[in-house]
């Protein structure tokens, strides 16, 4: 982390060396400190911390673009950057589908930028500590082990180009992830995320994982699948957790701007003011809801729209960058990689225990949906293992805890079949595999109707 | 930074570490990384981009627990360097002192041996990428998205893309009661040629690509060698048969499985037998492993034919898991993980090796088998996994195909999945062809199949020989948190199994 003032020297100093090489030009800094402690079965093994930027220097000349992106942030190392990466500029042909730099719009104040400044957390490691430990003393004396990761993190964001485009933000973020297991393949799960490590609720994480892993024991197993069927179809009550995993590949694959243009999504060839899902969907993109980590621009300085993408199961818009955009002849929405970041959907009224509850029809509870994958995306078939508990529930009661079940099943189809929610809440954002740089989901947990499962774990 | 500089700097590091009480540390440099994408979509060159990358890690082991700090950025100033080098040691000693409060037992390292005290390697190559102008890379990719572009009423996007990397770590250990430090410097290069066309007719899309792309662990003579051209030739004319194939038909059914997708197959199942994943260490993120259930009967598990012998081998030439030591300076080493079917081995550390033990109960590995590697120095060593392949038999493709009276080959990945314990999985493959009576046949678009790893693999009648497979390079396996991005490699022949569940990944009915 380097802090405004020296996020915006490392920047303006990118743009005055590709002036004084008469190019235009875009900078990006992206920095972050992150800090994490991970257990295992009741033993901490991993303690990374980490603190590093990159700095991305976009050169142009008309159409024409290049890209050196670098963490070594010396004046000289910096110099040498832009000049490498004029060298690439001449080589490279025209693209139609450049998108022009941003002039400085008055479109953010600097209110909603400090929206969320970083926030110091000298004391993570005594909190850290704290939660570890706890955890540790939850699982004592019972068969129960607890494994946990503790991640905390700041980022910083900066842009700029020289039309005088200047803007800069920071984040916090912190996660605490854990994971009750058992004999037998028992295994619970519960997360819990904030914007500073002390507000993690890691009482409330504990007594969620612990409770689950109870009802697990207390319980016969039963695999609906032991007598040989194919396929079996139940209602389902999917956790927040579940749907989280659903509705991020939903939003990655069929919720993306280039793969809606490229014809890869479900909603290829879908109107603007369509139905596509049931009356009860609701999805924007918000980088201003109180529950999100925000994001108030894109990686071009564009400021991010506040993005309904479904409207009661409407569709309304997609997320576009500046090149897609140019491409679809719409307007850039500020949303990098076409990808919506700070995913809300908006739940119910009912509680977990209600959506169980009113469960008439044999249905599977699904904690957690693990390795999820599209085996179509234009099709929108998603398919995962259940995981973290499993309950078959019959008169809306537990009656059996489960192996891990596959589904297979349509999303868009699916989501005309909700028959309950509760409400929204944040859980993780997927996992931070190297430029620390949030993404929220803030889901509801749900209830579907009709849903397919295909197969379950065989026991040794 | 040269490399005497890194050695003093890291010489440093050691002493502090020492004074403060570590038993172990080591000290990764990543000196310069480099890496270069081209892509070229529907004949526009959309991105150009270079990437280079500096910095360091430093891991000690206090009281019998890990601690890890990192930096980046290795252009400053030499004293600037040496004082965030040894803060990061100091943080690393507090990480490490606090961790051990939160053990009940001492980490314990499995012994080193025939451990060199200063070693090199560089990955064998002829031309280094970095050295080919630009516009050459630019004409080739263009050359090939041109030729994606036959039927340009149907072909909705055509995409050739160029990643070319190279890299060079530093390694640095210590270790209480090991005579002298040991300094490793490895080499590292590899190119990838990405091709993929998506068609579209009607409400039909299919797609056909290279998963991960036409990789190798090689400099850009790797790129020079391939037909790019006729690789491009067949995707065009194979996704133009899939608008018009036949719908899969979902049941049960026999089938030959080519190598592009069945390497993939193969690493989904080889997580199984990383070894931390059977101590609980990935249990908030990608889980554990069937094998925990049969954990004393490694040595003799029966988990496949007497057909299937999968191989962990880190010298295999051209693998991205390819090294000559792991991030813990372990050689890099071959050995089986099923033999005839049986499991023999799994991917150790120094760590896990007697934790594994213990629960094994009885000292079945002696020592690590060298799989430990990082993503980059921001974060530390997890068990990867190396180039885990399956080796070849002693059949042809073409008796594989005359042995099946009805079935389906099937060959290149369109999505994957697996349940935690790598029991359950869910592949779905871009482009099938029927087998009738010892005969390929129709094309068959939108297979899927799925079943139990556990049956699967005890339901593999044979595989081709060696001559006939290919070496699937994965560019970004993920596992760990934070999440780390791995480059592995996995070499099948084509093989046939038997009486496998196949679905229509599209959901569709299946017949004509």
């Amino acid at each position: 982390m380097r802090g405004k003032t020296q996020t915006q020297e490392i920047l303006s100093y990118a743009i005055l060396e590709a002036q004084k090489l008469g190019l235009d030009a875009e900078a990006l800094f992206l920095s972050y400190r992150e800090s994490t402690m991970r257990s295992a079965w009741g033993q901490v093994h991993q303690t990374p911390t980490a603190n590093s930027g990159v700095l991305s220097i976009n050169l142009r000349d008309g159409l024409r673009a290049a890209s050196v992106t670098t963490s070594e942030l010396s004046r000289k190392a910096i110099r040498e950057t832009v000049k490498s990466c004029s060298s690439l500029l001449r080589q490279v042909p025209e693209n139609p589908y450049l998108p022009e730099l941003l002039c400085q719009p008055d479109d953010l104040p600097e209110e909603r930028l400090s929206l969320q400044n970083l926030q110091e957390f000298t004391e993570d490691l005594a909190v850290k500590e704290r939660a570890f430990r706890l955890i540790e003393q939850s699982s004592r004396g019972t068969s129960l082990k607890g494994s946990a990761r503790f991640f905390t993190a700041g980022c910083e964001t900066g842009v700029a180009n020289t039309l005088g485009l200047a803007r800069y933000h920071t984040a916090s973020y912190s996660f605490l992830s854990f994971a009750v297991t058992g004999d037998g393949g028992l295994s619970s799960y519960s997360d819990r995320a904030a914007a500073t490590p002390d507000a993690v609720d890691v009482d409330g994480a504990i007594e969620e994982a612990f409770r689950r892993a109870a009802l697990m024991e207390r319980l016969p197993f039963l695999d609906p699948f032991a007598n040989g069927a194919r396929s079996l179809n139940y209602d389902a009550v999917f956790s927040h957790y579940a749907v989280g995993e659903w509705l991020y590949l939903v939003s990655m694959f069929s919720f993306n701007g280039l793969a809606v243009l490229d014809g890869q999504s479900f909603l290829s060839g879908k109107r603007i003011g369509e139905r596509v899902t049931g009356q009860d969907v609701t999805i924007v993109d918000d980088w201003q809801d109180p529950l999100v980590i925000p994001l108030p621009f894109d990686f071009e300085g564009r400021a991010r729209d506040r993005l309904t993408i479904l409207d009661q199961g409407i569709l309304r818009s997609v997320p576009y960058d500046g090149m897609t955009a140019k491409k679809a002849q719409v307007n850039s929405t500020g949303h990098t990689g076409c990808m919506p970041l700070c995913l809300v959907m908006s739940g119910g009224n009912e509680s977990f225990d209600d959506l169980v509850a009113a469960s008439g029809e044999p249905t599977i509870v699904a904690t957690f949906l693990n390795y999820p994958s599209m085996p179509d995306a234009r099709e929108g078939v998603f398919t995962a293992t259940t995981r973290h508990g499993t309950f078959l529930v019959e008169g809306g009661k537990y009656r059996a805890v489960c192996p891990p079940l596959r589904l297979r099943m349509r999303s868009f189809d699916a989501l005309t079949r909700i028959d309950g929610m509760t409400r929204a809440r944040l859980i993780s954002g997927q996992e931070n595999y190297g430029m620390f740089y949030p993404k929220s989901l803030v889901v509801p947990a749900m209830r579907l109707r009709n849903v397919e499962f295909v197969g379950s774990n065989l026991s040794i | 930074m040269d490399r005497i500089l890194a050695r003093q700097l890291a010489d440093d590091a050691l002493d502090l570490a020492e004074k403060l009480g570590a038993s172990y540390a080591d000290v990764r440099m990543y000196l310069n990384d480099n890496g270069e994408n081209i892509s070229v979509k529907n004949d526009v060159i959309e991105s150009v981009n270079y990437e280079r990358d500096s910095g360091m890690g430093v891991r000690v082991l206090k009281n019998g627990a890990w601690g890890f700090s990192s930096f980046s950025d290795l252009s400053i100033n030499r004293i600037v360097c040496r004082k965030r080098l040894l803060a990061a040691v100091c943080e690393a000693i507090e990480l490490a002192v606090v961790s051990a409060r939160l053990r009940s037992f001492p980490i314990e390292l499995a012994p080193l041996e025939n451990m060199p005290l200063i070693a090199e390697y560089e990955t064998p190559h002829t031309i280094d990428p970095f050295d080919i102008p630009l516009d050459e890379k630019v004409n080739l990719l263009k050359g090939f998205c041109s030729t994606l572009g036959s039927r340009n009423d149907i072909i909705r996007v055509r995409s050739s893309g160029l990643s070319s990397g190279r890299f060079t770590k530093f390694f640095a250990a210590q270790e209480r009661g090991v005579s002298g430090r040991r300094y490793i410097t490895q080499t590292f290069r590899a190119c990838s040629l990405a091709l993929s066309v998506l068609a579209i007719d009607g409400n039909e899309m299919q797609e056909r690509s290279f998963g991960g792309g036409q990789a190798s662990a090689a400099g850009f003579e790797h790129i020079l060698s391939l037909n790019g051209r006729e690789l491009a030739e067949r995707l065009v004319a194979e996704v133009l048969q899939l608008l018009e194939a036949k719908e899969c038909e979902p049941g049960d059914t026999d089938i030959i499985i080519m190598p592009e997708h069945l390497g993939l197959h193969v690493h989904e199942a080889g997580h199984a037998f990383e070894g931390d994943r059977l101590l609980g260490y990935e249990q908030t993120y990608v889980g554990g492993t069937f094998i925990n259930e049969i954990i004393s009967q490694i040595g003799s598990y029966e988990f496949g034919s007497e057909a299937v012998n999968i191989i962990a081998d880190a010298t295999f030439p051209e693998g991205f898991g390819t090294f000559a030591f792991d991030d813990e300076g372990v050689p890099a080493q071959r050995f089986l993980l099923v033999e005839r079917g049986v499991i023999r081995n799994v991917l150790t550390s120094r760590e896990t090796v007697s934790q594994i033990n213990h629960r094994m109960g009885r000292e079945y590995f002696r020592a690590s088998n060298g799989t430990m590697r990082a993503a980059s120095y921001t974060r530390m060593p997890l068990i990867r996994m190396t180039n885990i392949s399956l080796l070849g038999g002693e059949e042809t493709l073409s008796r594989l195909i005359s042995r099946v009276d009805r079935g389906l080959l099937l060959d290149g990945t369109q999505s994957w999945s697996m349940s935690e314990d790598r029991k359950n999985f869910d592949f779905g493959v871009q482009y099938a062809r029927e087998i009738r009576n010892g005969q390929i046949g129709r094309v068959v678009r939108n297979a899927g199949y799925t079943g139990s790893n556990l049956a699967f693999w005890k339901s593999c009648e044979a595989v081709a020989q060696e001559a006939e497979g290919y070496t699937l390079n994965v560019p970004n396996c993920g596992k760990g948190q934070p999440g780390q991005i791995m480059m592995t490699g996995h070499r099948a022949p084509p093989a046939l199994f038997r009486n496998v569940r196949v679905f229509n990944r599209k959901k569709r009915k299946g017949g004509d």
